[in-house]
């Protein structure tokens, strides 16, 4: 399956833009190779127990450097045998199954996988699935994804070992980068498919690079869960969303009516002219006046824009008193404009709702509320999480450390709905039976049987703390 | 009205400020310096370290050192890449080409990002003003300090630029050696020398530049001058790229002409269409600029 994923994709397994962090967060001395939750190192592309493929696919997915015959048509895969010899010079398998599955049988660096057989994917062993986890490492926002990733996600991974894994399998993972751009994507789904992981969890990729990697690997037939798309194609075919940026403007109108509780009858609303955010700002006019909120005047404005007096002037005179500001770091600007022509509204805030926004701000965004994915730092879960961060040796920079932490839980949850079985379709059965759930630290999220879309809740903000972070303001919900 | 027309005079003073550093690059080396806007920026993240603290993260400000020494040491280490610039870019391509040196001055504003990236990473700052008041109200429109402190700052460093240039020694070294270096060097002007405390000069200009602005906008990150100096460019274009005053004139009006047609044609993106509409349209009648150069 893995090769013939490779093949929807083009993929000439380049092993470049990747990162490799083992479950402690340090890089693999050679910088490719991750680490099993046994410390043993997971070579690269390494096909792991037995295969499905339909036909005889032979050789593991790129693994070992080992030249990769699969035989096309490999969708569908096999409930299979598998066979490989260490280091992935060959496998073969035979017999129709579900989806899911390598590309060929191999081993699995200090695994055994050559004697092992069964339904299993390629990253999947009796004792332990290694996973792919994508964002923009190399990024603008890199700095801040990698702290997600290390210090969120890898005390998931530290913490769930400890406790013995799920269901009796061990975590580890490995760092792909998608660069932030669409290409980046593509050279990470490509990396994704030949590095033999099980499947892609992605944090953010800008520029499309996540929407471009879910594709490409979706197109392969392999699931994915992502956090935060700017949209959901519901083309795709085995791709699950934690959220997206567009929806979650869906939960902006009960903020200011039921927890800001602000004017809900002249609202403006001001976002920047990018798909990023403008997808978010159609979703909210469309759905505002479903639920009885009124938008008196709509702003658009440029990245990097200098100044928005002019549009702030404008908001003003068409009498709006609550503006919902749908940005990045333009929030800033726009909020110090306002404030020196006198125009105080209620503010509210979408995507631009991260501590360290609101600390870059100073004290500008007092008052404003916000919503975003994970709680805040005066919350328990918090308290929690930093503890037990540091319990495991990591040192979070960030209250966002808590959306990679809760991502792990919600993923645990989900390896623990797919049982004992290993393949891709086990995996997405496991997904669906993850509903209602809400562990306090990332979205509450709720899948269900057929449901590849999440629906999913927010944590309401205000601000802010003493130190500048936002406070919370309630509860994590579905809807307020 | 008169809040946008005097917001859009204060940005437009920042365009001039910023039109007015590479002006003076321009006219000692003919070599437009593409790393300006970096420069200030590093800078100002050096002057924010110093002053506060800083981690990679960026988020961790720390308590207030005063502002003298940080000042100080942002406008060295500008004035330091100002020099090494020149040394590096500048002297080599007036043995070649002038397009060298801009290749060359392109290729600092990459190291330039990369340096700041590694050391302060890719997110948002918080801004500390030089001076950090209320403000004044004035027409409407409230001014923050550092608006007004920027506003001083431009209208006295055009003010000394001009005199010095016009009425002193060091300024007739410079105009000589922006009309005809060789001729310069015939009459003994250590062409070189000029040229590296011009660079140096515009170097820490830049720095200041960054230091203002970081504190009028109270937040930057790595590519907050780019954006910036793409306008200075412009206005510097506008200006013949060798009159200081016309630079700087050109700074404001553009300032001003954003926020104008910002406010009355509420449509995204119109304000570069038309700026760049002007720039083609000047680029094809004038391409000498508006303003010409008196040396």
């Amino acid at each position: 399956m893995a090769i013939a994923a490779a093949t929807a994709c083009s993929v000439s397994a380049p092993r470049n833009g990747v990162l490799v962090a083992d479950e402690a967060g340090v890089a693999g001395a050679n910088g490719l190779t991750g680490v099993t939750p046994d410390g043993q190192p997971v070579p690269d592309g390494v096909a792991v127990a037995g295969a499905e493929p339909a036909g005889a696919a032979v050789g593991p997915a790129a693994g070992g450097g080992s030249t990769v015959t699969g035989a096309s048509g490999a969708v569908g895969g096999a409930e299979s045998s598998g066979s490989g010899t260490d280091g992935g010079t060959s496998g073969s398998g035979s017999a129709a199954g579900p989806s899911g599955g390598g590309g060929g049988a191999g081993t699995a660096g200090g695994d055994g996988g050559s004697k092992a057989a069964g339904p299993n994917a390629v990253g999947v062993t009796a004792s332990s699935i290694t996973i792919s986890v994508s964002a923009g490492y190399s990024g603008i926002y890199g700095a801040l994804f990698t702290d997600w990733v290390d210090n969120g996600f890898g005390t998931w991974v530290a913490d769930v070992n400890a406790r013995g894994g799920v269901n009796g399998r061990k975590i580890a993972y490995k760092k792909v980068d998608n660069a932030d751009s669409a290409e980046g994507g593509v050279a990470a789904c490509k990396t994704i498919l030949s590095n033999g992981t099980f499947f892609p969890v992605t944090f953010a990729g800008l520029n499309g690079a996540d929407a471009n990697l879910v594709s490409c690997v979706d197109k392969a037939g392999m699931p994915s869960m992502t956090g935060a798309l700017t949209q959901f194609n519901t083309s795709w075919k085995h791709a699950y969303s934690f959220a997206t940026n567009a929806n979650s403007a869906l939960q902006l109108s009960g903020l200011i009516k039921n927890v800001a509780r602000s004017d809900s009858q002249n609202v403006g609303l001001l976002y920047v002219d990018d798909p990023y955010f403008s997808a978010a700002a159609d979703v909210f006019v469309k759905d505002a006046p479903k639920k009885g909120v009124r938008i008196v005047n709509t702003q658009k404005v440029s990245s990097n824009q200098a100044s928005f007096v002019s549009e702030m002037t404008r908001m003003r005179d068409a009498g709006a008193k609550t503006v919902v500001i749908i940005a990045g770091g333009e929030a800033i600007g726009a909020i110090r404009d306002a404030k020196s022509i006198s125009y105080s509204p209620q503010f509210i805030g979408l995507l631009w709702q991260a501590d360290e926004v609101a600390k870059a701000a100073g004290g500008l965004f007092q008052g404003v509320f916000a919503l975003r994915q994970w709680a805040t730092t005066d919350t328990p879960q918090y308290r929690k999480f930093v503890a037990l961060a540091r319990k495991h040796g990591k040192d979070p920079t960030s209250s966002g450390g808590m959306v990679g932490y809760g991502v792990g839980l919600t993923l645990e949850r989900a390896l623990a709905g797919m049982g004992s079985g290993g393949s891709w379709a086990d995996f997405e059965r496991g997904i669906q039976t993850v509903t209602n759930y809400n562990n306090g630290y990332s979205w509450p999220v709720s899948w269900g049987a057929g449901v590849r879309q999440a629906r999913f809740g927010q944590f309401p903000l205000k601000c802010c703390n003493g130190d500048n972070t936002w406070a919370s303001a309630g509860p994590a919900a579905f809807d307020f | 009205v008169s809040a946008v027309v005097l917001s859009g005079l204060f940005v437009g003073l920042i365009y001039g400020l910023l039109a007015i550093g590479l002006v003076l690059t321009y006219r000692v080396s003919k070599v437009i310096n593409f790393a300006y806007g970096e420069t200030g920026m590093l800078a100002a993240f050096v002057y924010l370290q110093m002053r506060t603290g800083v981690t990679t993260e960026g988020f961790s400000v720390g308590t207030d050192r005063g502002v003298l020494l940080p000042l100080l040491a942002a406008l060295v280490v500008g004035a330091v890449i100002g020099v090494l610039l020149e040394i590096t870019v500048v002297r080599p391509s007036r043995k070649s080409s002038a397009l060298n040196g801009m290749v060359g001055t392109v290729a600092w504003s990459l190291l330039l990002i990369a340096i700041a990236n590694s050391i302060y990473g890719p997110n948002v700052h918080q801004g500390k003003p030089l001076w950090d008041s209320p403000g004044i109200q004035v027409l409407g429109l409230q001014l923050s300090s550092s608006q007004l402190l920027t506003a001083a700052c431009t209208v006295v460093i055009v003010t000394v630029l001009f005199l010095v240039y016009r009425f002193t020694s060091v300024g007739l070294r410079l105009r000589a050696t922006a009309v005809d270096p060789y001729a310069a060097s015939l009459s003994a002007i250590n062409v070189n020398l000029t040229s590296t405390v011009t660079w140096g000069l515009a170097g820490a200009l830049s720095a200041l530049s960054a230091i203002l602005i970081s504190g009028i906008q109270g937040s930057f990150d790595l590519f907050f001058m780019t954006v910036l100096a793409l306008r200075a460019f412009i206005a510097a274009l506008a200006g013949g790229l060798t009159s200081l005053w016309g630079g700087f004139a050109a700074g404001v009006v553009l300032g001003l002409g954003e926020a104008v047609i910002q406010f009355k044609t509420p449509v995204t993106g119109i304000t570069e269409l038309v700026v760049a509409t002007g720039i083609l349209a000047l680029m094809v009648v004038r391409r000498g600029g508006v303003v010409r150069a008196q040396y």
